[in-house]
């Protein structure tokens, strides 16, 4: 198995041209891929929706890493293309009619009386819309330690921000999360 | 029963689907083809933006000739319209012996002379001089050389005349 490079390495190789760009392009698919999927299912209804997204994601990637300067971690600044994307692709299908829903992402459990009468489905779409809400940065950080389940250190390396900080964004994003919620099942 | 917890907290996130290693390699494979052909892809002729300004450049020349030629009709109407028609006259009444009647009929159509209302110049004697007068003044002999050079017959000039 090839070991995964940092992301300067990366950067620098891609940049070389040629196969050395088509080798790093490779290697930020297959070690980002995973989670941008998972980010993005985390907003779009089904697989279908997601791949189309995805694969837009990684066209602009390609497209644009030589101008990227590295202020930002790698991952953060292909989240942000990730997020802008989906969010574009579901306000361009907001009318369309008849898609399917995947299987929903959430289990209700037990214990919480509001939620004794909804369903996972409508949850699901619930809390689609209020991640979309979210600034990017509290976004990103719910979406890898709720959906992840990434522990801090992990997400501090990945988006290069300090355990305190990520912490606090996670703990705001719940709090929208809740509110939002509550408010579109009318409590 | 009211909860402390956040309502997230009893929502359990289910581990999708997530697809395997080879859909990402595949998915890399597609992007990097998708590229390089975007790259190889051959331009339009119409979208390359040298035709477009060679096409705009041309189309600015063709105007400006057009302007320039249409220009010039008007300026070298408005200096003939300078000229009075009795400058015209007198011009031509000065130089008539160099006017070629044939070539100037030529340019004169035959409708145009019908309705334009010509002034024919008709030499009229002036008042101040007598004919008779004018008449005594010149010579016999230049009278006599005159008729002999239009081979008149004096006799025959005298029965017409009845002297």
């Amino acid at each position: 198995m090839i070991k995964h490079l940092d992301d300067k390495a990366i950067i620098k190789l891609f940049n070389q041209g040629g196969s050395a760009s088509n080798d790093a392009f490779t290697q930020i698919v297959t070690h980002y891929g995973p989670i941008l999927y998972n980010q993005i299912r985390a907003l779009a209804k089904n697989h279908e929706w997601t791949n189309d997204i995805l694969q837009n994601v990684f066209v602009k990637v390609f497209q644009n890493l030589s101008t990227f300067k590295g202020d930002a971690a790698l991952y953060t600044w292909m989240y942000r293309i990730a997020r802008n994307e989906s969010l574009n692709f579901l306000e361009k299908e907001k009318r369309r009619t008849g898609v399917d829903i995947d299987a929903p992402l959430l289990e209700i459990l037990a214990g919480h009386d509001v939620l004794d009468a909804t369903t996972p489905e409508l949850i699901s779409n619930i809390l689609q819309e209020a991640i979309a809400t979210l600034p990017e940065k509290q976004a990103a950080v719910f979406q890898l330690k709720y959906f992840e389940d990434l522990k801090y250190k992990e997400i501090s390396q990945k988006l290069n921000t300090s355990e305190g900080a990520l912490k606090a964004n996670f703990h705001h994003a719940k709090q929208k999360i809740e509110k939002f919620i509550l408010t579109r099942l009318n409590h | 029963m009211k909860e402390d917890k956040n309502i997230v907290d009893f929502l359990n996130p289910q581990k999708g689907n997530s697809p395997d290693a080879s859909y990402f390699e595949q998915l890399a494979k597609n992007v990097i083809l998708q590229e390089s052909m975007a790259k190889k892809r051959i331009t339009p002729f119409y979208k390359k933006p040298v035709v477009w300004l060679v096409a705009t450049a041309a189309s600015i020349v063709f105007i400006l000739l057009l302007n320039v030629k249409s220009t010039e009709g008007p300026v070298t109407l408005l200096a003939m319209n300078d000229i009075s028609t009795e400058e015209i006259r007198t011009y031509i009444d000065a130089n008539i012996d160099e006017f070629d009647t044939y070539l100037l009929s030529e340019f004169v159509s035959e409708e145009s002379v019908e309705e334009s209302k010509t002034d024919i110049i008709v030499e009229s004697p002036s008042s101040d001089t007598d004919p008779i007068k004018e008449l005594e003044e010149v010579d016999l002999d230049d009278i006599l050389d005159y008729l002999e050079l239009e081979e008149i017959d004096i006799e025959d000039l005298e029965d017409e005349l009845y002297i």
